[in-house]
């Protein structure tokens, strides 16, 4: 086999070969059955593991990381009382790698140190006295009692309160950087049974162990949306608590859309990503949500990695492209620059309608193609869409000639014939199609009927042969086999370039 | 420069400053592409979750010794193919593949399409882990991770051609391995 042709074709499947070496490659591949096997082989492989699922890596391995991580801690407080475990902090574990094959995550309450909920608790009562959340004429003390307040009614209605003396996971080691902070349990008004409850709870270990969820509290959206059942529903996941550092998506919450939206798994497990929270910001966006289509395709890499693009976004609006990310193949799809891009196309949007043309998304070429105007328009057009059920025409579509073919009405109609679409698979054809006396012929349905000979479609190399398509004459008399036949010899296409070749073929 | 390689060097510089959240960053960042190789060379969820933490632990150990004239991407997946290697070293045959918990397409499809396509990332994965470790680092690299050829060479500091005839043989290697592409 040729060895320039292999090379090309693993720099064509990886996107690295110049539109040069790909049109030398398919000469070769034309000339050279074997390396065309050999082609169509390996592309089906690179589609093969391309479609292989993405894994999600485990939930705990940010925090088992973090954890063990060596690098400087940020000051730890302790206060000085009030502590159930006192002179403690949770231990972070050894600093360092674990041994080889270690499978045991660690502890991701060992970051938690209790002193930093007291700090917490003096902060916000310092931040409330200066806003309006509670009122400014109010002294510190009170303030401080109604937000714990809240975070005990947010303990109570949203958490499972262990039981007294329940061990909170963790192993304690004492403090040795502790600095002591006087703010008291009583200072901001809870009694001994309500600090010992609280400590125990599930939020708690989150306020201590989450900065994002700290900083969070310091939103008045944020404050707002803890009133919403769902989203203290949601609040145990922690993916949405990590999702809290984001401005965009406090600032999200606002929106009943999103907070309802946080009552599925999915999207709170989309949280996880940068492109979704930004893309929180579009109004669009917020609104889609209220889709469960959408919340569930959330669970795409590819699709909230689509999110950046403002094309996508608006493009969310519509509910057949919302609808139609329910299937792997356009979420697939999303990942391609140049569909997101077309997804501007009212035509295309449309189109999404369609189990044929979302069964194409899948196809590589078909997803390339998209970038052409004359594809998007010609989308609107049932035929075409049809058409995008047969794999042949699919892959015809990687051709300039084709898609810009697509433009004429006569060419759209002819997709409704599968000797045509079946025919489509010939480079000549494809070729051929570049010529406007061609495709004005596919009126014709004895031409489209014709396209299944092969001596016609290799014909087609040959521009007298294109050119004299204009005659009716000469179309009628490819209805003919002798015709057709006749149409394999150089010298009978040559004729063709005159009138009275053409007359004499009938 | 690359806009993700600015944004690594940003990360890179605040935590050689001690800054905790910024070496967050880098993992929220990284946790999920390096998971992936790792689970691609190692075929097994809970080595490439122990590859992962080892990885960025070994970042943040060695961190200073980060030369930024090249970039974190290569420097990282560099440090995680050394850790899946050594791994696959210390390993037993018989532990490789993990067939149940990471081939799963996702919920909210068809049964049917999940069923296929299942058999098929099955398939791949099996013959994956079937050939040669080189093979499968550098098919990893390329399909899974979608490394450039430069990205490679960096990444497994192998001169570009050198790349590339191994992944060619590799990828011939891998079809001569399944099924589906067998001719007839």
């Amino acid at each position: 086999m040729d060895p320039t042709g292999l090379q090309l074709i693993h720099a064509v499947l990886d996107g690295e070969a110049s539109t040069g070496q790909a049109l030398k490659l398919r000469r070769l591949c034309a000339a050279d059955p074997e390396l065309q096997g050999l082609f169509e082989q390996l592309q089906t492989l690179t589609d093969m593991l391309a479609q292989m699922p993405v894994q999600e890596p485990p939930a705990t391995l940010l925090a088992s990381v973090l954890v063990r991580a060596q690098l400087p801690k940020p000051e730890i407080i302790r206060p000085a009382d009030q502590l159930s475990a006192p002179q403690s902090v949770i231990a972070a574990g050894k600093p360092g790698l674990p041994t080889a094959g270690t499978r045991r995550p660690a502890d991701p309450t060992a970051a938690t140190h209790i002193g930093y909920f007291w700090n917490l608790l003096k902060e916000w009562t310092m931040a409330e006295q200066s806003s309006s959340f509670i009122g400014s004429t109010r002294g510190k003390v009170v303030i401080g009692s109604g937000i714990a307040a809240a975070l005990v009614f947010t303990v109570a209605t949203t958490f499972n309160v262990p039981k007294e003396g329940e061990k909170v996971a963790g192993s304690i080691v004492p403090a040795q950087r502790a600095q002591v902070s006087q703010i008291s349990a009583s200072a901001v008004g809870l009694g001994d049974q309500q600090v010992s409850q609280l400590k125990q709870t599930d939020l708690y270990r989150n306020i201590v162990s989450s900065d994002a969820f700290r900083e969070a509290l310091k939103s008045d959206a944020f404050r707002e949306a803890l009133k919403s059942d769902a989203f203290r529903e949601a609040l145990k996941s922690d993916a949405l608590r990590e999702a809290l550092k984001s401005d965009a998506l406090r600032e999200a919450l606002k929106s009943d859309a999103l907070r309802e939206a946080l009552k599925s798994d999915g999207f709170r497990e989309a949280l996880k990503s940068d492109a979704l929270r930004e893309a929180l910001k579009s109004d669009a966006l917020r609104e889609a949500l209220k889709s469960d289509a959408l919340r569930e395709a959330l669970k795409s890499d590819a699709l909230r990695e689509a999110l950046k693009s403002d094309a996508f976004r608006a493009a969310l609006k519509s509910d057949a492209f919302r609808e139609a990310l329910k299937t792997d193949a356009l979420r697939e799809a999303m990942k391609v620059d140049a569909l997101r891009e077309a997804l501007k196309s009212d035509a295309l949007r449309e189109a999404l309608k369609s189990d044929a043309f979302r069964e194409a998304m899948k196809n590589d070429a078909f997803r390339q193609a998209l970038k052409s105007d004359a594809l998007r328009e010609a989308l609107k057009n049932d035929a075409l869409r049809e058409a995008l059920k047969n794999d042949a025409f699919r892959e015809a579509l990687k051709s300039d000639a084709l898609r810009e073919a697509l433009k004429s009405d006569a060419f759209r109609e002819a997709m409704k014939n599968d000797a045509f679409r079946e025919a489509l698979k010939s480079d000549a054809l494809r070729e051929a199609l570049n010529s406007d006396a061609l495709r004005e012929a596919l009126k014709s349905d004895a031409l489209r009927e014709a396209m299944k000979v092969d001596a016609l479609r290799e014909a087609l190399k040959s521009d007298a042969f294109r050119e004299a398509f204009k005659s009716d004459a000469f179309r009628e008399a490819l209805k003919s086999d002798a015709g057709r036949e006749a149409l394999k010899n150089d010298a009978s296409r040559e004729a063709l370039k005159s009138d009275a070749g053409r007359s004499a073929k009938q | 420069m690359h806009k993700d390689q600015e944004i690594d060097l940003a990360l890179v510089e605040r935590c050689r400053a001690g800054d905790a959240k910024a070496f967050e960053g880098l993992v929220v960042r990284y946790q999920r592409p390096i998971y992936n190789a790792a689970y691609r060379v190692s075929g097994n969820a809970d080595d490439a979750s122990d590859i992962a933490q080892i990885v960025f632990l070994k970042v943040s150990e060695h961190l200073h010794e980060y030369d930024q004239r090249y970039k974190f991407f290569s420097w990282i997946y560099r440090i995680a193919v050394n850790e899946s290697i050594s791994l696959l070293q210390r390993r037993r045959p018989e532990e490789a593949l993990d067939e149940d918990s990471a081939l799963e397409a996702p919920e909210d499809t068809g049964p049917e399409w999940r069923y296929r396509q299942r058999q098929t990332a099955l398939q791949v994965q099996r013959a994956l882990m079937g050939m040669k470790t080189d093979d499968r680092v550098v098919l990893t690299l390329r399909h899974f991770s979608e490394c450039s050829y430069q990205e490679i060479a960096q990444i497994l500091a192998l001169e570009e051609k050198t790349v590339k005839s191994r992944l060619f043989e590799a990828r011939q290697r891998l079809a001569a391995l399944l099924p589906a592409l067998r001719p007839g």
